[in-house]
């Protein structure tokens, strides 16, 4: 009965891998099609999609480069309000602690269209519009990622702190010297995370920049309306290439990082 | 560090020197394959009723892929590297040949805009051009 369990198991989960990677399977194929119709096998091979891509227009290069400047200052920002937002929800006592924490959980809840026309309205007044900046500010201050750290934070035990202050350490020292390599994997959880978020993201460009050369891949992608099917392709491929090799290098501490929320 | 994370490390050093490079390759081979055009100074005047008429030469109407009479005007707009132009397509209407000038009907047109006279490739509208005529100037 187990071994019968065992076999259905296992072939439940190639079904569900080879559904889940299809699509880029599917993908890398056509990347090679240098005809107009998509086809598990095309009819026409050629690598005229690669030689459009990355040597005839500069176009999707500049855009996958926009995507990395947006992205690569919201991962830095965004760990760096989380970690001392977390650091201070975590180890210290202040007035309404607790119902600004609950005000940041609801805040994770609300969908970000939410807060979109406010964040307009708000940038606008400081002349932002335009300019990567709107995309990027609203998007350091998540609510996720101060969640996330001050439960990392939480795990620490405060004696190892204590210690560390009466051995003359300052508050930025115990922070950075022990307590944050105690929760690299939260961290690295937090990175990739984000980075998947800020990567991905379609409608804050549109809502919050005006010219076309500043918007990055990911609307480039939505955008896209190419008769050349493997044009699409390969500019999917170039938007995976990033978070392949993020995944890659953190993915042994996104389980460990995660399991810390508890939930 | 491990080695896994050494190696992830060197292959997105090298795909990110490379991508630069690509990026760099590209935007080169971009302009010099961009369409190149000459442009014609659209002067108006006025007609003995009042009016203000556009003549161009007929080497400014080119037929678009819609089978509709245009003129291409010669913009501008900032670039990721540099401001570039472009030719943004106008339908229009001829009201009357003359010696080698046509009369337009296009309200959109102003004094001095630069229209599109001669370009060794096919344009479309939008479409980035290396504005031969400024090189002259300068």
């Amino acid at each position: 009965m187990k071994k019968i369990h065992n076999v259905i198991s296992v072939i439940l989960v190639y079904l569900i891998s080879i559904i889940v990677i299809f699509p880029l399977f599917y993908t890398i194929i056509n990347a090679f099609n240098n005809g107009v119709a998509y086809g598990l096998i095309p009819k026409e091979w050629g690598v005229r999609a690669f030689f459009e891509i990355f040597i005839r227009r500069p176009d999707y290069l500049i855009k996958f480069w926009n995507s990395i400047l947006i992205t690569l200052s919201i991962v830095i920002g965004q760990l760096f309000v989380s970690i001392f937002a977390g650091y201070g929800f975590s180890k210290f006592n202040f007035p309404l602690k607790n119902v600004i924490f609950y005000l940041i959980i609801i805040l994770m809840m609300m969908p970000y269209q939410v807060t979109l026309v406010s964040n307009f309205v708000v940038l606008n007044k400081l002349n932002l519009i335009g300019k990567e900046i709107a995309i990027i500010l609203p998007f350091i201050f998540s609510p996720f990622g101060v969640f996330l750290l001050k439960q990392a934070f939480d795990t620490c035990p405060s004696e190892i702190s204590e210690a560390a202050r009466l051995d003359g350490a300052r508050e930025i020292r115990v922070l950075f010297s022990i307590l944050l390599p105690r929760i690299k994997s939260a961290v690295a959880s937090l990175i990739i995370l984000c980075f998947v978020d800020a990567w991905n993201m379609v409608e804050q460009p549109l809502v919050f920049l005006r010219d076309n050369y500043k918007f990055p891949l990911s609307v480039f992608l939505s955008q896209m309306n190419e008769n050349n099917i493997g044009v699409i392709c390969v500019a999917g491929i170039l938007a995976l290439i990033p978070i392949a090799l993020i995944f890659l290098y953190f993915d042994e501490d996104l389980v460990d990082g995660i399991a810390i929320i508890k939930i | 560090m491990n080695r896994k994370k050494v190696t992830i490390l060197i292959i997105s050093g090298v795909l990110f020197v490379l991508l630069i490079v690509l990026t760099l390759v590209s935007d080169w081979v971009n302009i010099q394959m961009m369409p190149k055009v000459k442009t014609h100074a659209l002067i108006t005047s006025t007609s003995e009723e009042g009016y203000n008429e556009k003549w161009v030469p007929e080497e400014c109407i080119f037929i678009s892929s819609t089978d509709t009479e245009v003129v291409y005007l010669l913009r501008e707009r900032q670039g990721r590297f540099r401001t570039e132009f472009y030719v943004e397509g106008i339908e229009t209407n001829i009201l009357e040949r003359k010696n080698g000038k046509v009369l337009l009907d296009a309200i959109i047109l102003a004094h001095l805009d630069e229209l599109v006279m001669e370009t060794n490739l096919a344009v479309s509208d939008g479409e980035a051009v290396d504005w031969l005529n400024r090189r002259a100037v300068n």
